[in-house]
This record gives C-alpha cells, sequence and structure tokens, in this order.
C-alpha cells in the first residue's frame, strides 16, 4: 500500500474512532506532560545551581593542610603541600585542562569604607580581599573600566595617547604627576579637593596622581544582598531600609577606599598603613565569594610590603577551567592523588548537587516514563478491543488485496497518530503547567539568593524525545494488537465465525 | 479458468475433527456462470473461500488462472485477489463512515498498479454501471438492502476482476430484489466477460446461472449445465415457483 493511501485510511480510521483514541491517548498525554515537566524543571534547577550557585566547567584546588590543636602545617613533616608556580606549570599540562589561573589572598589587616554616594553615609568593613591575573578575566570585562594592573610595569605611550589620567607622557613610558594630597580627616576621609584629573587620585603616601585599583566582586554578593539583605531590611528602620534593589549596572563604576596594613582588629608589624582608592569594575564568578578581587599583583606587591618574605611565595588556591564537565573529574582526581592537593569545599558540593538534582530529575523521569508505560498497556488494550470491533472490516480488507503488512501498517500507524498527538499536546501541556508554575512561583515565593526568573530549562532534545517516546510507546502498545489483526482469518472474521 | 482437484478441509482436530470438503474436483471454464448450492453446513460458503484466497487451510489443488492457490505467498495471495477476484457479500460489508464512492474504491487502497484513469471517475462509473448514479455521495446508512449490495457488486467490480465469487448475494434481500440483482449479475456476466461463481440455497436464484452445482456434506452431488436461455426475470418474481 501507497504511504499516501495507508495515511489516507488511518486518517479515515482515526476520525472514526475519536472518542476511543481520544482516550486512549489521554494517558500518554499525562505521561509526556509530567516528563516534559521534571525534565524542564531539573534542567532549570540544574542551570540555577550548577551555573550560578556552582560554576560548571571548573574547579578550585587548594594546598593541603593539616590543623593538629592549633598547629597547621601546609607542607614538610606532616605532608601537607603547597600551590607555587611549578603547580601551575603542571596543573596546566593535565589533559583537558583550558586554563589555571592562581589565585593569591590578601594576608595582612586591611579596612575599607565607602558607598557614601549610594546610601548617603560611608560604611566601614574589615576588607577581605585576594588576586587573580588579568587574563582570567579579559573576557568578561571589558570598556574603559578594565581589569589591569596599572602599576605593573611602565605604560608606553606616545605624546600622552595611551597614558591613564594623571599620567603623563615621556621618553615613550607614562609617568605619574607629582601631587599635593589633600586634607583627611581622623578616620581617612578626604575633606579637601583632590588635585588629580579624571579617575586618578593623590595617593596619601605617594604624592602621585594614582589610578584606583580596579576590583571584582562575586555576584553572589548581589543574589545574597537583593535576595536576603534587601528583603529582610524592606519595612525596618535605618539606611538600609531604603535601599533599592541592586543591580550590577549600578554597582559598576563605584568607589571606595581602603586603608591596607591596619584594620579593626588589628595592624601589621610590617610598614606603615597607607591608603588605596579602588573601584569596581565588574563582577564574575572568579571572583571572591565574599570580598572583592584584584589584580594578582597589587596583592603579589602588598603582601610582600606588609608580611615580608612570609608574603610573597605560594598562591592560596589555583582555579583550572577545563574543556568541558567530564574534564573535571580527571583533573581533580590529578591534583589530589599525584600533585598531593586538595579540592575546595565547593566543587565536591557541586557534585553532591548535581548528583542530587540528577537522582530526583532520574526518579520523576521514571515516574513519568511509568505512566507513559501505563498509557501504552492502555493502547494495547484500546486496540485489542477496536480490532474486535472491526474484525469484519480488515476481512474485508484482505478480500480486497490488503497484505498482513498492510493490516500491520494501517494499525501501527493509527497508534503512531495517537502517540504523535498525545507527545505533542502533552509536551505543551508539560510547558503550560511549567508556566503556571513559574507564575505561582514568582508571586507566591519570597526573594532569596539567586531566584530565578524561571524554575525550568528546556532543550531541544526534550520535545523529540517526549514525542518520539510518546509514539514509541504507542507502537509497543499497538505491536500485540497489529500482529493479532494481521492474522486474523479474513473468512472467519467476515462470516463471523 | 478454475480448476480444483481433490479439495479437503478440515477443521477442529482429533476426534472433534470435521471434514467441509471431502476431496473436490471441479472445473469452472472463463465466463461462465455457476452457481454452487447446497443446504446450510454442506461446504459451499468454505469451498468459496478456498477458491477466493480467504481460507489457506486446506487439502488439494487449487488453481485460479495459471496461479496454483497452495504455493502463493501472503503477498501474492493479496495481489491476486486484488486484481483478479471480486467479492460480493450477504452482509454487504460496506463501511458506514464512507461515502458510496469511497467505498467502491476500497480496492485501490492495496492495488499496487499504477492508476490508468482518476479512482474516483472509475468509482463512479462503477455506481453508474449498477445503477446507482444519483447516490455517489451517500452513506450506506441511506440506502436499501438493494442498493447496499448493488455497491458492494460496483466494489467487487472496482479493479476489473476475472473472477466474481458472491457468497449468498441475496441472502438478505427480498425476493423481488434478489432477482433483480441476480439479473444485474447475469449482464455484467455477459458484457464483461467475467467468471461468476454465486453461493446460494435458493433454488430460484440458482437457475439464473449456466451451470449449477449441488454440494451436499462437502460433496458434489450433482453438476448441471442449463441447456437453452436462463428462465425470464418475471418467471421468478415473488408467486413463481
Amino acid at each position: 500500500m501507497s504511504p499516501a493511501r495507508l495515511l489516507r485510511l488511518v486518517g479515515q480510521n482515526l476520525r472514526r474512532n475519536k472518542k476511543n483514541f481520544i482516550f486512549s491517548s489521554f494517558g500518554i498525554l499525562v505521561g509526556i506532560s509530567t516528563f516534559m515537566f521534571f525534565m524542564g524543571l531539573g534542567e532549570g534547577i540544574r542551570t540555577v545551581v550548577m551555573d550560578k550557585v556552582f560554576v560548571y566547567n571548573q574547579l578550585e584546588i587548594i594546598p593541603k593542610s593539616y590543623e593538629v590543636g592549633a598547629f597547621k602545617t601546609d607542607g614538610g613533616l606532616f605532608g601537607g603541600s603547597r600551590l607555587t608556580d611549578a603547580s601551575v606549570e603542571e596543573i596546566r599540562g593535565v589533559p583537558g585542562v583550558r586554563g589555571v589561573y592562581p589565585k593569591m589572598k590578601l594576608t595582612f589587616p586591611a579596612r575599607a569604607w565607602g558607598g557614601q554616594e549610594l546610601m548617603g553615609r560611608n560604611f566601614y568593613t574589615e576588607l577581605i580581599a585576594d588576586g587573580i591575573p588579568d587574563a582570567v578575566v579579559k573576557d568578561e570585562i571589558t570598556g574603559p573600566a578594565a581589569f589591569r594592573d596599572w602599576d605593573a610595569a611602565p605604560i608606553g605611550c606616545v605624546a600622552n595617547d595611551g597614558c591613564p589620567d594623571g599620567q603623563t607622557c615621556g621618553g615613550g613610558v607614562c609617568h605619574k604627576t607629582t601631587c599635593k594630597p589633600p586634607a583627611t580627616d581622623n578616620r581617612g576621609n578626604i575633606t579637601g579637593d583632590d588635585p588629580c584629573p579624571g579617575k586618578s587620585y593623590c595617593g596619601q603616601d605617594t604624592r602621585t596622581c594614582e589610578m584606583p585599583i580596579p576590583v571584582l566582586a562575586n555576584p553572589r554578593l548581589l543574589e545574597i544582598y537583593n535576595g536576603s539583605i534587601h528583603t529582610a531590611m524592606k519595612g525596618t528602620d535605618g539606611a538600609l531600609s531604603k535601599m533599592p534593589r541592586l543591580s550590577p549596572a549600578a554597582l559598576v563604576g563605584l568607589q571606595f577606599y581602603a586603608t591596607l596594613g591596619k584594620s579593626y582588629l588589628g595592624s601589621s608589624g610590617a610598614g606603615e598603613p597607607i591608603t588605596r582608592r579602588f573601584e569596581l569594575v565588574g563582577f564574575s564568578d572568579k571572583a571572591i565569594g565574599i570580598g572583592v578581587t584584584l589584580p594578582i599583583g597589587y596583592v603579589q606587591r602588598f603582601n610582600a610590603r606588609f608580611r615580608g618574605k612570609d608574603g610573597d611565595g605560594d598562591y592560596h588556591s589555583l582555579l583550572v577551567e577545563t574543556d568541558n564537565n567530564e574534564a573535571v573529574v580527571g583533573v581533580a582526581t590529578y591534583a589530589t592523588e599525584r600533585m598531593n592537593l586538595d579540592l575546595d569545599d565547593k566543587y565536591e558540593n557541586a557534585q553532591k548537587a548535581g548528583l542530587i538534582i540528577t537522582i530526583i530529575t532520574a526518579i520523576f523521569t521514571l515516574i513519568s516514563v511509568v505512566i507513559i508505560g501505563i498509557a501504552a498497556v492502555n493502547i494495547m488494550h484500546t486496540f485489542l478491543m477496536v480490532i474486535v470491533e472491526r474484525g469484519k472490516e480488515i476481512g474485508l480488507m484482505r478480500a480486497l488485496g490488503a497484505t498482513k503488512g498492510d493490516i500491520s501498517a494501517i494499525i501501527l500507524l493509527e497508534a503512531a497518530a495517537i502517540g504523535f498527538v498525545g507527545g505533542a499536546v502533552g509536551s505543551a501541556v508539560g510547558v503550560g503547567m511549567a508556566m503556571l508554575s513559574d507564575v505561582a512561583f514568582d508571586r507566591f515565593v519570597a526573594d532569596f539568593p539567586f531566584k530565578p526568573d524561571t524554575l525550568f530549562a528546556w532543550e531541544p532534545w526534550f520535545f523529540a524525545v517526549a514525542v518520539g517516546g510518546a509514539i514509541l510507546f504507542c507502537l509497543l502498545g499497538a505491536f500485540v494488537p497489529a500482529l493479532r489483526a494481521a492474522n486474523l482469518d479474513p473468512a472467519a472474521a467476515l462470516t463471523g465465525r | 479458468m478454475i480448476t480444483i482437484a481433490k479439495l479437503t478441509r478440515s477443521y477442529g482436530r482429533g476426534k472433534a475433527q470435521t471434514l467441509a470438503l471431502k476431496g473436490i474436483d471441479l472445473s469452472i471454464p472463463a465466463g461462465q456462470f455457476v452457481s454452487i448450492i447446497g443446504t446450510s453446513g454442506s461446504g459451499k460458503t468454505t469451498l468459496l473461500n478456498v477458491i477466493g484466497g480467504l481460507d489457506r487451510e486446506f487439502g488439494g489443488s487449487v488453481s485460479v488462472g495459471d496461479k496454483k492457490l497452495e504455493t502463493l505467498g501472503d503477498r501474492q495471495m493479496s495481489a491476486l485477489r486484488n486484481e483478479s477476484i471480486g467479492f460480493v457479500f450477504q452482509h454487504f460489508h460496506l463501511l458506514d463512515h464512507l461515502t458510496c464512492v469511497e467505498n467502491v474504491m476500497l480496492p485501490s487502497y492495496f492495488d499496487h498498479r499504477p492508476a490508468t484513469a482518476p479512482l474516483v471517475n472509475r468509482a463512479q462509473e462503477m455506481l453508474q454501471k449498477v445503477g446507482l448514479e444519483t447516490k455517489f455521495d451517500d452513506r450506506p446508512t441511506a440506502l436499501s438492502g438493494g442498493q447496499k449490495q448493488r455497491v458492494a457488486i460496483a466494489r467487487a467490480l472496482f479493479n476489473h476482476p476475472r473472477i466474481i465469487l458472491c457468497d449468498e448475494p441475496t441472502g438478505s434481500l427480498d425476493r423481488t430484489t434478489g432477482v433483480q440483482i441476480m439479473d444485474l449479475f447475469r449482464r455484467l456476466v455477459e458484457t464483461d466477460k467475467l467468471t461468476l461463481v454465486v453461493i446460494t440455497h435458493e433454488e430460484h436464484i440458482s437457475r439464473m446461472a449456466d451451470r449449477i452445482v449441488r454440494l451436499e456434506d462437502g460433496e458434489i452431488v450433482s453438476d448441471e449445465q442449463r441447456t437453452g436461455d436462463a428462465p425470464p426475470i418475471a418467471d421468478l418474481a415473488p408467486g413463481s415457483p
């Protein structure tokens, strides 16, 4: 039988048995909509958790250290390990590694203050910071607010072109302009006018115009503020109660000051404290979770200044980017087993979170597959019933020249059509249920850190699997009835024997 | 040409086995109108089903044209039924959800040969041939018994078969309509040179055939050629013997 004639015949049969087939496809519809809902939910949660909370395709390696009471060791007798330039090079050579970026923490007391322009008054805090190479975020932080170490090396220039604010060109390199620092109050706040042009400011200790030190913040900080602090402070007294929800665009460009070498808790033994101006140039997942991240050159120089020989050596962690998520396991194994290093908790948490999400998604997907399976059994019953009802018709078709294959094809194509319709409508219903859930989630669930705009994420293959799976299960359900129909004795069917 | 040699057909097994056909030998030349008459259970429907390839579990040999049915596979047998044999049943077996034209076109769904003319036109032509030119788009539920059987005949003729097999074609019709249907058959045999095998238990219907084969208990008990012209329709109408 030609495909066109087969389709025509099947179309006629489906129209005739509408009620039966709508009833049959209802089970498929329920199963597929459940499948789509939970696949979308699983993928959505995975996207939020793995892309925002824990970042995919990367891990952070830290040196192994042992703590015994008040003693902590990171090498030598107790078998700990260190992170040096040699470690960086070794990990770079591990298969699947795309990039290795050392991180170094600020290892001396520091305090920061700022926020006058944003909140009407300054806030004061201990400064927690680390440093990463500029290259780590070169694709993320672009434009004039560059994440660069202005003091790393002399900047080349031609007649002042290419020099940052507060520097002039001489002999092919930029030179910082000397200046008279403005007056400050006893807390270090600038009270006089700054003589340096543009973004630059007059360094109290250097007496030259300096560019603000660019810093990055982690977007999770913003999420925690918007999701928890802002929600909690709404309607209370105090400056924070009037704070709006913050966006990266509103915060980039914000400047603040920090005193390095002295904090509210203590002072560095080495060197006089100095004050520097900082500028937030962007948000990145690679920035420290709580605090700010500087170009690593600043951290190395400040550590050397305030910690002496203790401060200029090892890195505190290595951020390793891999080609894909599968490579993460290999790199983690290499670092822990071959190099005696440890992994940041975040990696293990990400693994656990990923596993939990996968298990939950698998359970619900299994439930939906069971529903579809039951629907397939229902389809089998429906078709067996239909075949009994249509026995004479099948006998007639055999008398008119239908082969056994033709009869099977008619039954199977009817089942496939039910599967296609059930799968397509079920997918649409699943997506519709997801949209309703999103509306309810948005309306009834208060803000929290990383609250997503949608709980669901869709991959094109979900729809292909949903419709394909529905068709497959219907075909499986109709297989036995199709065989039975094909082998029906036409003479017996026609005479009603 | 239909040739049957030592045809047997049994149902059941062991002690419960019933022999429905007990070694039938029969030859029907092309273009002959044969009626097979017998009481209920004499094996006439079984014989027709075997000739039409609907019943494949027989012993002996059955040939339709140059095809030996016992050697044909499902595809070849199906093609033979589609291209060379037309069936007409007592209960018409029309599909109520289709129109008359669509019912008549049904054999075309299983015809692998390229269509020589638009199928709808051919179906309409067949319906005109059986006198139903005003019923093209009617559904079978709107037709009388005689009209339904005419649609079934049009369907049987659709693929221009060489053989028409009819199983009690007048069994569900009143005597007048039955005679009219048989007259239609007779005219078709004459104009289209068809081989017509009609199963019936009604004597007056069998008398319209060129040859009457009487079956009893699975065996041929008589095989008579009609001499002279077929009886006029009026003689077969109600009230006639």
